[in-house]
Parts: structure tokens; sequence; C-alpha cells
């Protein structure tokens, strides 16, 4: 179906950087919550478009059924009344539109004119190729990456333990 | 233009089979489920409406159609709304990878098993989202422990899932099927089964593990404000198309799918996938309710560790034998299903049968059904979420 691609991506597209936009115009945390499972949903069907299914269904699993759930968690546990609340960081708005337009720039010179080695085909990498670089070639990092993400959740499980026996 | 044509009406018909799946499910199983849980209580049931009360659910539907549907005034109204239609995707989209023949998967995904996986995400989004926006305390307590609970079941899950990839050497659910056409994986592997049973049963929120929605303490959980059509749109079916999604989940993951002499593929799935929901009525009409400190120590403690042990003699067992790990890999997880059966019987057993040890739990939380004059009150253990 290599014609509905263009169609499909620039839906997709667009619906991202609304959402996107979302996320830092609400003035509701849950809203802009939302909005963000909403861009890395559609983050991860434009990697189904580019046939990188495993990396859509991580981004799924990681972001939107873990981060995000986190996040909301800690929202909702944190806030006492749900509704409008009061932003205190949406002061720097002034200072944040010529620093946004700064790194539009430099990123649509960097994809514009930029080289790669990387194309489409290198992404169309199935489970194994990925599980054959992740645990042979690129092995130890891994395992380095594991332990220090094991760390942290002990570091974090010893710190929330503390609070508790107060 | 007519491929685009075809590809649409595919698309829509692989829409309308999986809605009718879920609606199909929806109808029958609630059904089910009273007549069978009046039986076990030696009731009737629903029984008026037609045969054997079969028109019951047609009523029920017709009845919650026309009731009001009501949003309560301090709710927030539009994650209100939503919150149903977020929790009804993960059913409609589990579907997608499921191979209901030999010929005709909706989406014939190379990486299905991770794609279930990742879709039940917005389930408990759903539910996280409902409790949230009903402005009401027992509905943000049912959606947060209900979201708890979800993700702490989704590690075993997820662990025993992976066992299955290895048996299967692929996260094809077709391959997963095709490598079970001489042994289904739950002869292999029951230890798997079981822990994919027990904690897909906690993922449905069904009893015992069915704590969101626990009405002593919570009345509906997060259903407390849902009404009307959307109320029996998150009861009857997101929960009972879960369940009926959960059953094809396991059939095609442990009994060989499609699989089955003389019946075609759907039926056989059909008939497997009613086999799980009885499995499911037969726990709710039989066990009690978890505590929520209990419920996360199985988890953590009890259902984790067996995983991880199961997935590391999994993958020892392929690595010695390349050829025929199925027979070694069997014998390990029967014995262990064996031996831990035991363990637990006597377990359950000598806690039941210790009689000091339940005295004393009485003295310390009932001391006036011991007749002794009553002292103050005993803080009541943390219990977390």
């Amino acid at each position: 179906m290599n014609e509905f691609h263009p169609l499909a991506f620039y839906l997709i597209g667009g619906a991202v950087i609304a959402c996107a936009l979302g996320v830092v115009i609400f003035k509701n945390l849950i809203y802009s919550a939302i909005a963000m499972i909403c861009c890395f949903s559609g983050i991860s069907g434009i990697y189904v478009l580019l046939h990188a299914e495993l990396l859509a269904a991580a981004q799924l699993l990681i972001y939107v059924g873990a981060i995000s759930i986190l996040i909301l968690f800690a929202i909702m546990l944190t806030r006492h009344r749900s509704g409008n609340i009061d932003i205190f960081f949406h002061r720097q708005s002034w200072a944040a539109i010529p620093l946004v337009l700064l790194v539009f720039v430099a990123l649509a010179i960097t994809l514009g004119w930029g080289r790669y080695q990387a194309s489409a085909d290198s992404l169309h990498a199935g489970t194994r190729q990925v599980a054959d670089v992740l645990f042979n070639q690129y092995a130890f990092p891994f395992e380095v990456v594991s332990l220090v993400l094991l760390a942290a959740m002990i570091g974090a499980v010893i710190l929330a333990a503390k609070e508790r026996k107060r | 233009m007519i491929a685009g044509l075809e590809y649409l009406l595919s698309f829509l018909l692989a829409l309308v089979i999986a809605l009718a799946v879920i609606h199909v499910g929806g109808l029958v199983f609630p059904y089910l489920m009273r007549r069978l849980w009046g039986f076990v209580g030696d009731r009737h049931g629903p029984n008026r409406v037609g045969p054997f009360g079969f028109f019951q659910p047609i009523a029920d539907g017709i009845k919650l159609f026309t009731k009001e549907d009501i949003t309560p005034a301090r709710a927030n109204r539009w994650i209100f709304l939503l919150a149903p239609a977020i929790a009804f995707s993960t059913p409609l989209l589990v579907q997608a990878v499921i191979p209901f023949s030999e010929s005709y998967t909706i989406a014939d995904l190379n990486i299905g098993l991770v794609y279930i996986v990742a879709v039940g995400a917005f389930g408990v989004l759903g539910i996280l989202l409902a409790g949230w926006a009903s402005n009401n305390k027992y509905s943000l307590l049912g959606g947060l422990r209900s979201a708890a609970q979800m993700i702490s079941y989704e590690i075993p899950l997820l662990l025993t899932i992976i066992v299955v990839a290895m048996l299967a050497d692929s996260m094809n659910l077709g391959d997963v099927v095709a490598r079970q056409e001489n042994v289904w994986y739950i002869a292999v592997q029951p230890l798997a089964f079981i822990v994919f049973l027990v904690a897909g049963v906690a993922e449905l929120n069904r009893t015992p593990f069915d704590l969101p929605e626990a009405e002593s303490e919570l009345v509906s959980g997060y259903i407390t404000e849902y009404s009307a059509m959307r109320f029996a749109l998150f009861y009857g079916l997101v929960e009972w198309g879960n369940v009926t999604v959960w059953g094809l989940t396991t059939a095609t993951l442990f009994m060989g799918g499609w699989r089955g002499p003389f019946l075609s593929g759907p039926q056989w799935l059909a008939v497997k996938v009613i086999l799980m929901a009885l499995i499911i009525i037969w726990f709710f009409s039989t066990f009690p309710r978890l505590q929520v400190d209990q419920l996360m120590a199985f988890a953590w403690k009890i259902l984790i560790p067996i995983s991880i042990l199961n997935l590391a003699a999994t993958g020892l067992f392929i690595t010695l034998w390349p050829d025929d790990y199925l027979v070694p890999t069997a014998i390990f997880s029967w014995s262990a299903v064996i031996i831990f059966i035991a363990a637990f019987t006597f377990m359950v057993k000598k806690i039941l049968l210790n009689k000091r040890l339940g005295m004393k739990a009485r003295e310390e939380y009932e001391p006036w059904l011991l007749h002794k004059p009553p002292g103050p009150i005993p803080p009541r253990r943390q219990t977390g979420l």
C-alpha cells in the first residue's frame, strides 16, 4: 500500500505536532499528559510507516505503557484537586520563542543538508538483527546499562522506604 | 484506486469482525457468568427472559440504552466521555494479530507478542483516566489501584510470553500456532500457563484480584460514576471484551490457537475462549478477594521469581538441547508445577489448621469476638495503595 504512505505520514505527523504543541499549551496538567500520550502514539505510528514494527511496539510499551502512566500516577497522587491549576513555569514563554526558533533552524539545516549513513532500509531491521547487535556487538554496554538501571531501582526503593519509616 | 478500495474494504471487514467478537463476548459471557454463579450459589440466576433466560443480556442492553446517561456536574466532562473509548481500544487492537484460521490474520506482524502487551497500555490508561475524571474519591482510588495492579502483573505476564517466544523461536503468532502442531505449549510449559493464567486474571481485574472494584470498600471503583450505556460499555464490553480477547491470546499461545480436529479454526478458537471464560467464572464464584498488600506481595514475591526461574530454566534447556528441548522443558515444568502445588497446599493447610495463628490474629483484630473486654482499637496494618 505504498500509495497511502505520504497521506498517512502527513496525517500522523500533523497530529504529532498538534499534540506536542498541546503538551506545552494546555494549562491542565492532565490534558498535557494526554496530549503527550497521543504524541508518543503518533510517533509509534510513524515507526510503523517506516516498517520498524519492533521500535513501534517498544515505543508504545515503554512510553505509553510505562512512562506516561507513571507521570499520570504522579500527577493524580500529588494534586489534591482536579481541574485547573496555576502553572508557574509558563512565564518564560518570551525566552522560549527565540530558543525554539534557533533549534528549529539548526534542525532544518542538519536535516536538509546533512549526509547520513543510515537509510530507511537500515530501519527495516527485524528483531533478529536488533538482538544480534544488542547481545553480541554491544553486549558489554548493554550489561552496564542494566546494572545502572538496577542500581537506580534499588536506590529508588531505599529512598521510598526511608520516607515511609517516619 | 481499486487497490485502495480493496484495502479499505478489508480494513472495514476486520473492524466488523473484531467488534463482533467483542460484542458477542460482552453479551454471552455476563449471562453465562450470572447463570453459573447462580448455579454455584444454589440460586436460579436470570431465567425469565426467553428460554433459560437467554435473552436477558438483550433485555439488559435495551434497559441500559434507555436509561439516563449522567455525567457528574464536577466531573471533567471530556476525559469522562473519552475514557471508556480509550479502554475499549485494547480488546479491539489485540485482535489484529490473532490468527483466526490458517489464512485469516488481520495484520500478520512479526512482533505480535510484543504488540499484544504494548496495546494493553491503553486499557490501563482508560481506567486511570476514568477514575480521575469522575472526580470521586472511590473512582480515583479504584483507578489508581487498578493501574498499580495491572503494571505489577504485566511483568510476570511479559516474562511468560518471552518463554513462549523462546519455545516457538518466533514472536509471530502465526508461527507460534504453527509450532504447536504436534504438542500444545500447555503440555510443554504448564508452569508458564499457570503464571499466565493468574497474571491474566489480575490484568483483567477479575476475582480474586478485583480490588479496583471492591464493592465493600470502593463502591464500584472506577465505574462508580458511569451510568446507562456508558456503564454497559465499561462493564460489559470492555471488561468482558478483554476476557474474550485474553481467552483468544491464551488459546493462541498455549492451546494451539485455531488448530484442532473436525471443527474449523474460528470454531475451535471459540471453544477455547469459552473454556477460558469458564475458568474465570469458576474463579469468580469460588475465591474470596485478596487484600491489597497480599496482592502486591503475590506479584512481586511469588509470581515474578517463579517466572524468572522458568525463563532461565527454559533458556538453559534450549541451549543444552537445541534440537529437542521440548522434553526436558516439559519434565522441568511439570515437576515444578507439582512441587509448587504441593508446597502451596501444605502452606494453606498449615495456616488454616493452625489454631494458634488464627486465634492470635483474632485477638489482634477482633478481640470482642473472643469475649474479652474490648481494649483500645488496634491500629490498622499499613496497606499501601
